[in-house]
Formats: structure tokens, C-alpha cells, sequence
């Protein structure tokens, strides 16, 4: 593992997890506090910061952002909240580490649905099919890098990554 | 009913036994409802207590309804039969002594496995409300801390109480001692992995309440603080983009950025001087295993040589235990260490040794050697 190799990972903004199975030996990597600075140090003269704690690392920008990419951050932060809303409110135990099924989560969605869970359903997904709205709801969590495919074959079971715990904190901060 | 018939009776009616276990029915044949297997309750049929009792200790199941029955009972029947023992002297006393402490042994190894499966069902539940989790993990604490101090009570009166009154009994007391020691610390173990885990839960309660509202502020457009503070540094957040979408922003360099960056990248890099390193000979050295080994011939060397008027006491100060006690065994006080090589000393018939019915201020019994 190399300093190069993660950032043609995280240049993409890839939010690595060191619970995840893709890019765990990299969170792993940049674990080492030598590592770390020295990528920093790496990065900072291209213009990125980077971040991380708690098992998950990000790239962010050096300079200021301009109105347009803070309206789309604080879109795209809005919308996370409210993923991760409706799962906590489906399954309430999740945290980073957890496995969670999809076929669970699609029936305990609809024994739970009700007037605020629609609401929030449609904040997100203009469908009303439960069924092709839900693989949405889990392509996004995917592509958040909140949750993973554990195994290929297996399309049901996911693996929630640190990568929740940077939204948890930011909730916290609140 | 021999033990064969109730087998071959079970086997039978397996399948109604199931569907009952399962809750799936209450109603079943009336050869079933009228064994032992069952209790009515009006109309419907149910698995009797015992049965389920034994199918879920069987099964390893438990139930977070489980109560954990104190030993006082055995207790004092064995309070009871020591005192006709001392006035009398039958051994039948005796017999039934040692039965009840193999009972109370059996009891707590029962409670030592019912609290672990206890443990791992409520740390893997999904199914319950946290409210509702916190509660019935609540209630868990307070069954192992009664737990907890029941198996106090039952170690303080098997040395205290039992231990001086015959060979016989004392050897039962000092084979179970060491498992006994186990059980105790399982117990507190087991406290301390459930106090963490009520911790961690009631955080993810704060955590679920707060993201609802959070949610809730989104929906109803009063999100301004939630705005505000996103706002305040995004250069220290994460900034999600996805670059197939319309409008997207650059923040991550495109396909064609990447080629220029990973340049700039390399040419960093070359900056850094990588000084070649002198090729060593690996010179593998034997490993030396620290065993923490306690040199028991010496410490029996050192008694035969000065004699004590209480070995306990002597093998706790020995220096070949302050060796060990320094270099730290993990899980094994210098209590303990020393305990267990007492043990070792004065179970072998030892002309030496002379057994007092006195206890030293470790409250351990009080042996000379002689």
C-alpha cells in the first residue's frame, strides 16, 4: 500500500472505512501516524485537506468553497441525514459494524410506514413503488459510503461502515 | 414410564411438541394433553415449565425472563446438616453435605452459562424498541448483581463455615476453590460488559431522538441552524459529489485533472530521498519464553530448612513469588498464585504439615509446617 494508491481512490471522493472490506487495508494504512502526515503533507500541496477520525478517512478542499458547492454540500449533507433518519427509525440498533438486510429493512418498512415515514420517503425519492424506491435508498447508502456489499454473490446482507460515524458526529456537534 | 417410553412418547408427538414450543397451537391430541409434557390453561394447551426448562438449556436458549434463585436454602440445610454432624457424627450428615455442596457447585456453573447466553442475546438483539432494551437490560443488572453477591455468600460460607469439618468436604471445597475464583470473576466481568453496553445503547437512543428531529426540522423547513452550522467550516467536511449528475461541482478533479494531479503527485514524491539501505545479515537469535514458572522445590526446600507457623503466609512472602507477582501473570493475583501452590502442599498427606482450625488475616486456613 501506497500513498499513491489511496489517492487515486480518494480523489474520486471516496470516503474510505476501515471496517470496509474494499478500501480497509488503506484506512488501515493511513492508521499509522507517519503515514498519515506524510500524505498530508502530500496533499496539501495539491490543494486538499485531509480528514479523519474514528476509523474513516476523506479528502476536502484547501480553499474556499464557492456558494454553489456550499449549497450542494448542504444539500447532500441534508439528504444523508434523512437516509440515515429513516434507517435508525426502521432499525434502530444500527451503528458502524452492524449487518443489515435489505429484505428486512423492506418489510419493517412496510409494517412501520406512516404519514412522517411518507414524507420523508418522498423528501428523497419521487417513486412511489416501495420496492424499486428502497434499492434507491440502499444504491445511495452505498454510494455515501455509509454501507456495503458484503459479499457479491449475496445481494441481501450490508455491512454499515465507520464512514455513519462521520454524520453521527456532526449530529452530535449540533 | 420408563426413561425409553418418554423418549419414544416425545418422538411420536414431535410435531404438535413443536408447533406448542413454537406457539404456533394450542391445541393438541388427548394422549399429549394428558402427559406431563403439557399444562392446560382453560381452553389452551401449553408446554409445561420443566419441558421448556429443559429444551431451552438443552437448546442453549434463554428467556429475559429468567429469575435467578438465590442458594439460601441449600444454605442453611447445609448449615443444618453440619451441626447434627458435629453433635452426632453419623456420616450420613456428611453424605448428604457433600451432595448439597455439589448441587450449589452445579447451580452456579448453571448461572455462570445462563448469564453469558443472557449477555450475547441482548447485545444482539434487533427486534425490541432501545427503550425497551434499556429496561430489560436494567433489569439484567440488577439479577446479576444479586447473582453476584448470592456467589459471594456461597464462597465466604464453604471457607468460613464448611471447610474445617471433615477431610472429606475439604477436599470438595478445594478442587471446586479455583472454579469457584472463575465464576466469581465471570460475574464481574459480566457487570462491567453490561454497564457499557447500557452506556452505548442509551447513546444510540440520544443519537436516534436527535436525527428524528433532525429529520423532522428538514421536512418542516426549519432547518436554518442546521444550515448555519454547515456552513460555518465546509472546508474541514466532506463534500459528497457525484459526477455523473448534472451540474456537478469539480471539487474532486475530473478524468481530466487526475493525470495532472497524479503528476504533480509523482514529482512530490521525487523530492523525497529514499536512501538505499545496507543489506543486513539477519541473525536469528533463539527466543527465550518467559514462562513465570514458580519453583515449588525451592519454596518446600525453604520450609523443610526454616520451618513456619503458617505456610500461606510463608509462600506469600517467598521471593520466588514476588518474582512472579512483579513480572505479572495476566488474571492471577499473588493471592491467588500463592493459594494454589498452598493447595498443591497441603493436599498430598504431609507429615509435615499440621492443619490448625484457625485462619490467618488473608482468611486463609492456618497450616504449620513441622
Amino acid at each position: 500500500m501506497d500513498i499513491a494508491t489511496i489517492f487515486k481512490v480518494m480523489m474520486k471522493g471516496v470516503m474510505i472505512s476501515r471496517n470496509s472490506q474494499k478500501y480497509g487495508e488503506m484506512a488501515t494504512f493511513l492508521l499509522y501516524e507517519e503515514n498519515y502526515i506524510h500524505y498530508e503533507e502530500v496533499l496539501q500541496t495539491l490543494g486538499y485537506e485531509l480528514n479523519g477520525e474514528n476509523g474513516y478517512f476523506f479528502l476536502s478542499k484547501s480553499e474556499a468553497l464557492n456558494k454553489d458547492e456550499i449549497d450542494q454540500f448542504v444539500r447532500s449533507h441534508k439528504e444523508v441525514f434523512m437516509l440515515i433518519s429513516i434507517l435508525k427509525q426502521l432499525m434502530p440498533y444500527v451503528r458502524s459494524g452492524t449487518t443489515i438486510r435489505y429484505t428486512e429493512f423492506v418489510s419493517l418498512h412496510e409494517q412501520k410506514r406512516d404519514e412522517k415515514m411518507n414524507e420523508k420517503w418522498q423528501y428523497l425519492f419521487a417513486q412511489s413503488d416501495l420496492r424499486s424506491s428502497s434499492e434507491k435508498f440502499f444504491e445511495r447508502l452505498q454510494k455515501e459510503y455509509i454501507i456495503e456489499q458484503i459479499d457479491r454473490k449475496d445481494s441481501d446482507s450490508y455491512l454499515v461502515l465507520n464512514g455513519m460515524d462521520y454524520y453521527l458526529s456532526l449530529l452530535e456537534s449540533m | 414410564m420408563t426413561h425409553l417410553e418418554l423418549i419414544t412418547f416425545i418422538y411420536e408427538h414431535r410435531e404438535e411438541l413443536d408447533a406448542l414450543y413454537k406457539k404456533k397451537t394450542t391445541a393438541v391430541c388427548e394422549t399429549l394433553e394428558k402427559s406431563r409434557l403439557v399444562i392446560k390453561i382453560g381452553d389452551e394447551v401449553e408446554l409445561s415449565d420443566t419441558y421448556r426448562q429443559f429444551i431451552d438449556s438443552t437448546l442453549k436458549r434463554i428467556d429475559y425472563g429468567i429469575i435467578f434463585h438465590t442458594y439460601s436454602k441449600e444454605l442453611k440445610e447445609l448449615l443444618k446438616y453440619k451441626a447434627r454432624y458435629q453433635e452426632e457424627e453419623k456420616s450420613y450428615y456428611l453424605d448428604e453435605m457433600y451432595q448439597l455442596i455439589k448441587n450449589i457447585f452445579f447451580k452456579l456453573q448453571k448461572r455462570d452459562e445462563e448469564i453469558q447466553l443472557l449477555l450475547v442475546k441482548i447485545e444482539n438483539e434487533t427486534s425490541l424498541d432501545l427503550d425497551i432494551l434499556i429496561e430489560k437490560a436494567m433489569d439484567i443488572l440488577k439479577k446479576i448483581t444479586e447473582v453476584n453477591r448470592a456467589n459471594n455468600e456461597v464462597r465466604e460460607l464453604f471457607f468460613h463455615e464448611i471447610y474445617t469439618v471433615h477431610g472429606k468436604i475439604d477436599y470438595l471445597v478445594d478442587s471446586i476453590s479455583t472454579q469457584m475464583i472463575y465464576f466469581v470473576e465471570n460475574i464481574s466481568s459480566s457487570l462491567n460488559r453490561l454497564n457499557q453496553f447500557i452506556a452505548r445503547t442509551r447513546k444510540l437512543r440520544v443519537q436516534n431522538k436527535k436525527l428524528l428531529q433532525l429529520s423532522l426540522m428538514i421536512l418542516e423547513e426549519e432547518d436554518e441552524a442546521i444550515d448555519e452550522m454547515l456552513r460555518l467550516s465546509p472546508r474541514e467536511y466532506y463534500l459528497t459529489l457525484h459526477r455523473s449528475q448534472k451540474n456537478s461541482i469539480q471539487t474532486f478533479p475530473d478524468g481530466s485533472e487526475s493525470s495532472r494531479v497524479i503528476r504533480r503527485l509523482r514529482q512530490s514524491m521525487e523530492f523525497l530521498e529514499v536512501k538505499k539501505e545496507q543489506r543486513k545479515v539477519k541473525i536469528v537469535m533463539p527466543q527465550v519464553e518467559n514462562q513465570h514458572l514458580v519453583n515449588m522445590e525451592r519454596i518446600e526446600l525453604d520450609l523443610a530448612e526454616n520451618g513456619t507457623e503458617d505456610i500461606f503466609l510463608f509462600i506469600y512472602e517467598h521471593p520466588e513469588l514476588t518474582d512472579f507477582a512483579r513480572e505479572g501473570v495476566s488474571g492471577l493475583s499473588l493471592k491467588e498464585e500463592s493459594f494454589k501452590i498452598f493447595l498443591q502442599l497441603i493436599i498430598p498427606e504431609n507429615p509435615h504439615i499440621e492443619l490448625s482450625n484457625t485462619y490467618n488475616n488473608q482468611e486463609i486456613r492456618i497450616a504449620r509446617w513441622i
